[in-house]
């Protein structure tokens, strides 16, 4: 779209830090009006590109250059021209100041003159809702809110090139619509270009395209459709509710590159087929070969998602990330296999928690059955981590009542401590120790010693393959592999119920995948319940069950697939408009279907009248001579989440409820 | 609980000796920084640098002059003018102006005695002192104070020795001055600084190591984490005393011989294992101050800020720079407050005076109580933060 020329020029660049190496060889372009999305795990050094585009960072080699001028020779030239947004949330706002004091602030930092900047504040302010709060201090902002006043700020005096360091890492879904929904507006109406980065592989999707890194390498890159091209037929999906052995069958067969099992479907990534062979045929007649029937599988082919891309690429050029590596069975002992099944694990009734006028968690009514994977989902602030907290006697309760495993939290504190495993937000480990040493320092409090604990400590590290590492400090780790090491601490007193805070934020898809498969292990083999907190909505299929909060209040819980029928039933199917044109076609349907919403390329909203609403886009767009195709897909855990969020907020309002 | 203490204790230690820099800081603090404190801080008056205005210019005024000599005294500038008298001082050049008036020598040789009275007949002198250095200035002035009365003593020797002919000057009735300082007979100020500083580290060591160790674990979210587990606070708390006291002991007994008495020559006359183990209550005594801060702060900036802030008053009101008696009644009474207070009068009289437990068993009383009480309040605070 518009004129191509390319705004930011990246060619060969690298950086060093010391001796670790954070960026190497990386090279892209972004055109004019064109969003680019650097995506990856944290570590992999979207960051450090970032900051040495706007100017923060001197780069060790190669050349940058924004709307034609050196970043590196004159990073003050181009500050004018750039909007740059550090990762973090709102880490550009002060917190004392109010929203408006902020803005101002800005405004005097840039200079900006007094007829502009009343224009763009007044528009900004509407397009992010954030004209009641003017008043309100940063600090005082919900996290969605405080990016989205950090935006402002970064958009008042009108760059031409954004700069977005993982502007939605934490925010809430709701609010990310909004955020993304300015950034469209503006790049449709000023062709404005921009670079962001991001931690989840399902919103890249909605940019232009993708350069994909990893450990400081591009690993891919292209339009999204571009790089789920190259997995055409090769990404399938069976039932997992099979017996135990059809699923050691498909692990064992030769075309399979990765395995995933999400819920009650597994995803299969087959190997690049030979010439002319479909991998779907290759694996019935597999299957088959092994007695399994097509029916039985459920066998149905998936559209590869940039999470398959990632993989793909990542065990393509990684000799030792086959099926082999993901953490071996668990053994079978289990010290406290007595507890009878489908015994409650965890109830409460009305707890809340405030710390002074803010309910942090707020009369939340909760029952878990034992052996279940329960998920609390919700942005950062919904009070996910309080409740995990309260559960764990670690955080103390204002009011009403909670049995954990048949104990009440306050008065059997000491016992349950035995019983229960949890894993604190960003893998609490210490870091100037290595793995065996903070593995030998939890075992010891918890009373194992000598061969015991030396058994123990054995069996984990190979269970989650950490024999290499055991030896190294923690803090010179990969995330993925501390991430481990924090499970295996967490796991040494085999705890009957495992709580896990946050466990894979930031960590990369393979290392995602392998942690869930030993989740699922747990569960199944030990009987273990867990409660997992996580603001990942594509990781929310892992679980059985799945509770929302907002506000410290569970707005409901249940099933995924209840959940999305539920959401279905009340709003309607998920209808999605697909086309080149897509910003002119939103333009034309905006006005008639008000809650469409972009999704990259894709146009969406929630339709009661699935079949006339159809119709009517098919009229609008032919009218306009907008080649279009109208489908009907099923609706994410996402789309089932902002449903129920934005349902609770809109009945909280109507009964005059504050918040 | 001995297992888990024991694991803990372990833990603390393993983090403390891989932290490479503040091993090598904690080493200096021991050695280099009690060494500079001996050696550089030294309250005597040494080379007090003084200006002069000689208005008569006479054999007299020449004669009390060159009193004012080394190593006490320096004469680094004479005046030409008044005005030059508050320039001096203001650019401080000298922290004192002795100013001669016209007529001293006739005053003097008139049969009258030097000094500050206006009566008529007698010689005058002024002295103009910079007060900045409150404590220096009064030496200072003290010691030309002596310095008139010896000049007068010999003016009247003059006197009666022309007079009384024949009569030699040590006749005359006066009141002979004999002093004998007991425990540091020379008066050497390093022993008195090279031990304060060691006391200072042990104290500032004692409290920062435990205070940083606990609001580091709050910094990585660790401490969640240990929570969960069996232990209980008060093995975390001990846990985190315990490496911090017995890194501080053992600094302080190198610095003690290979610097305190090798170096500066100090006497340790007192028995050794009432000094160490009365140490090691002090040390558990502050690193529980140590923990109380940490509990409150948020982050080590702010612990830091209040340790120091602590630190100070509670140094300046140990009695150490000022005894207890001299302070104001408020103050005095304030001073009991001070854990230092009861260690720096503890330490001084076991190391310079020898004392056994009979002379300082009050002070040992100070130590603990102060310990038992921020031990058991910070513990409830901590406890009160987690339920």
């Amino acid at each position: 779209m518009g004129d191509s020329t390319a705004v930011i020029q990246v060619a060969g660049l690298a950086k060093r830090y010391r001796k670790t190496t954070a960026v190497k060889d990386v090279s892209f372009t972004v055109e004019k009006g064109q969003i680019l999305g650097l995506i990856g795990p944290d570590g992999a050094g979207k960051t450090s590109v970032i900051q040495c585009l706007s100017g923060v960072l001197s780069a060790n080699q190669g050349t940058l250059s924004i709307a034609g001028i050196d970043c590196l020779a004159a990073p003050e030239k181009i500050k004018g021209l750039i909007g740059y947004m550090p990762q973090g949330l709102g880490l550009n706002l002060y917190n004392s100041l109010s929203v408006d004091e902020n803005i101002q602030f800005f405004r005097e930092l840039r200079a900006i003159p007094e007829e502009q900047y009343q224009r763009n504040r007044e528009r900004l302010l509407e397009m992010t809702r954030l004209k009641p709060f003017l008043d309100r201090p940063a600090e005082k902002l919900s996290g969605g809110m405080r990016q989205k006043l950090a935006l402002i700020c970064t958009l008042l005096h009108l760059p031409d090139v954004l700069l977005l360091d993982e502007p939605t890492t934490g925010v809430d879904p709701i609010s990310r619509r909004d955020f993304w929904e300015i950034i469209h507006d503006i790049v449709s109406e000023r062709q404005v270009t921009v670079l962001l980065s991001t931690a989840y592989l399902d919103e890249a999707e909605r940019c232009d395209s993708i350069v994909m890194m990893h450990a400081g390498e591009v690993i891919a890159a292209g339009t999204p459709q571009e790089l789920a091209a190259e997995l055409d037929d090769r990404v399938l999906q069976v039932s997992a509710t099979g017996p135990e052995p059809v699923l050691a069958s498909i692990r064992e067969w030769q075309g399979l590159q990765s395995l995933d099992q999400v819920g009650e479907r597994c995803r299969i990534l087959c190997l690049p087929p030979a010439a002319g062979t479909k991998p779907s045929e290759a694996f019935t007649d597999y299957m088959s070969s092994r007695q399994v029937s097509a029916q039985a599988l459920d066998l149905q082919p998936a559209r590869p998602s940039l999470e398959d891309v990632f993989v793909a690429h990542m065990t393509a050029s990684r000799e030792d990330a086959s099926a082999e590596e993901t953490p071996r069975a668990v053994a079978a002992s289990n010290r406290h296999k007595n507890i009878p099944e489908r015994e409650s694990a965890v109830t409460t009734r009305g707890i809340s928690c405030h710390f002074g006028d803010f309910k942090a968690v707020d009369r939340v009514d909760l029952a878990i059955d034992s052996g279940e994977i329960f998920g609390l989902l919700g942005p950062n602030g919904a009070g996910k981590t309080t409740l995990i907290k309260m559960l764990c006697g670690l955080q103390r309760i204002t009011s009403g009542t909670a049995r954990v495993l048949g104990c009440d939290v306050l008065t059997g504190k000491k016992a349950l401590r035995h019983r229960i495993g949890y894993m604190s937000q960003k893998f609490s480990l210490y870091r100037d120790l290595s793995a065996r040493e903070n593995m030998a320092l939890y075992g010891g409090l918890f009373g194992l010693a000598n061969r015991e604990l030396e058994g123990r400590i054995g069996e984990l590290i190979g269970q989650f393959q950490l024999d290499k590492f055991s030896q190294r400090r923690v803090g010179s780790l990969p995330l993925g592999m501390r991430q481990r090491v924090a499970l295996a601490c967490a796991l040494l007193h085999q705890p009957q119920l495992l709580f896990l805070d946050e466990p894979t934020s930031g960590v990369d898809p393979i290392a995602r995948r392998q942690f869930w498969r030993a989740i699922h292990e747990l569960t199944q083999r030990q009987g273990v319940t867990v409660i997992v907190s996580t603001h990942y909505m594509d990781e929310a299929e892992h679980c059985h069950r799945l509770g929302f909060m907002r506000e410290g209040r569970m707005v409901v819980a249940d099933t995924p697939a209840a959940l999305k029928a539920e959401a279905v039933t009340r709003d309607g199917g998920l209808i999605a408009v697909m086309t080149e044109q897509f910003a002119q076609a939103f333009r034309l349907l905006k006005p008639v279907f008000s809650e469409a919403i972009y999704y990259g390329r894709r146009i969406q909203w929630q339709s009661r009248n699935m079949d006339s609403d159809r119709r009517e886009v098919e009229k609008i767009l032919s009218g306009h001579g907008i080649e279009a195709n109208v489908e009907e897909l099923p609706l994410s855990v996402e789309e089932a989440f902002v449903n129920f969020i934005e349902h609770d907020s809109r009945r909280a309002r109507v009964n005059g409820e504050t918040g | 609980m001995w297992r888990r203490l024991r694991v803990l204790v372990k833990k603390e230690f393993l983090q403390l000796f891989r932290d490479i820099p503040i091993v090598l800081i904690l080493i200096w603090g021991f050695t280099g920084a009690i060494y500079v404190a001996g050696h550089a801080i030294d309250i005597e008056v040494n080379h007090y640098p003084i200006a002069v205005y000689d208005l008569d210019n006479s054999e007299s005024s020449r004669e009390f002059l060159a009193r004012l000599k080394p190593p006490q005294f320096k004469i680094v500038r004479y005046l030409e003018d008044d005005g030059q008298i508050a320039q001096t001082l203001d650019k401080g050049q000298a922290s004192l102006v002795v100013v001669i008036p016209p007529g001293f020598a006739r005053d003097v040789s008139a049969h009258s005695f030097v000094g500050g009275g206006t009566s008529a007949g007698q010689a005058q002198l002024q002295v103009i002192s910079d007060g900045t250095q409150s404590r220096t200035a009064m030496l200072a002035i003290a010691y030309i104070a002596m310095i008139v009365a010896d000049f007068n003593t010999d003016l009247v020797h003059m006197l009666h020795g022309d007079m009384t002919v024949g009569l030699p000057a040590s006749t005359l009735p006066q009141v002979n001055l004999r002093t004998r300082v007991a425990f540091n007979p020379n008066i050497d100020s390093a022993w008195f600084t090279s031990l304060l500083e060691m006391f200072n580290m042990i104290t500032i060591v004692s409290m920062l190591l435990t205070a940083a160790a606990l609001v580091r674990e709050k910094l990585y979210n660790t401490l969640d984490q240990l929570m969960v587990t069996p232990t209980n606070p008060a093995e975390l708390f001990l846990a985190k005393i315990v490496p911090a006291l017995c890194v501080t002991l053992t600094l302080s007994m190198v610095s003690l011989f290979a610097v305190v008495h090798l170096i500066f020559d100090t006497p340790v006359r007192g028995n050794l294992v009432l000094f160490y183990l009365v140490s090691a209550l002090y040390s558990f005594s502050v690193a529980s101050l140590g923990m109380f801060i940490a509990v409150f702060a948020r982050n080590i900036a702010q612990a830091m800020l209040i340790l120091f802030m602590l630190l100070l008053p509670m140094l300046f009101l140990s009695g150490a720079l000022t005894p207890p008696e001299s302070m104001s009644p408020m103050m005095s009474y304030a001073s009991l407050l001070s854990p230092m207070r009861y260690y720096m009068d503890f330490g001084y009289q076991v190391i310079f005076k020898g004392n056994g437990i009979a002379y300082v068993w009050p002070d040992v009383l100070g130590i603990v109580v102060f310990g038992a009480c921020f031990f058991a309040l910070s513990l409830a605070r901590f406890k009160k933060m987690l339920a």
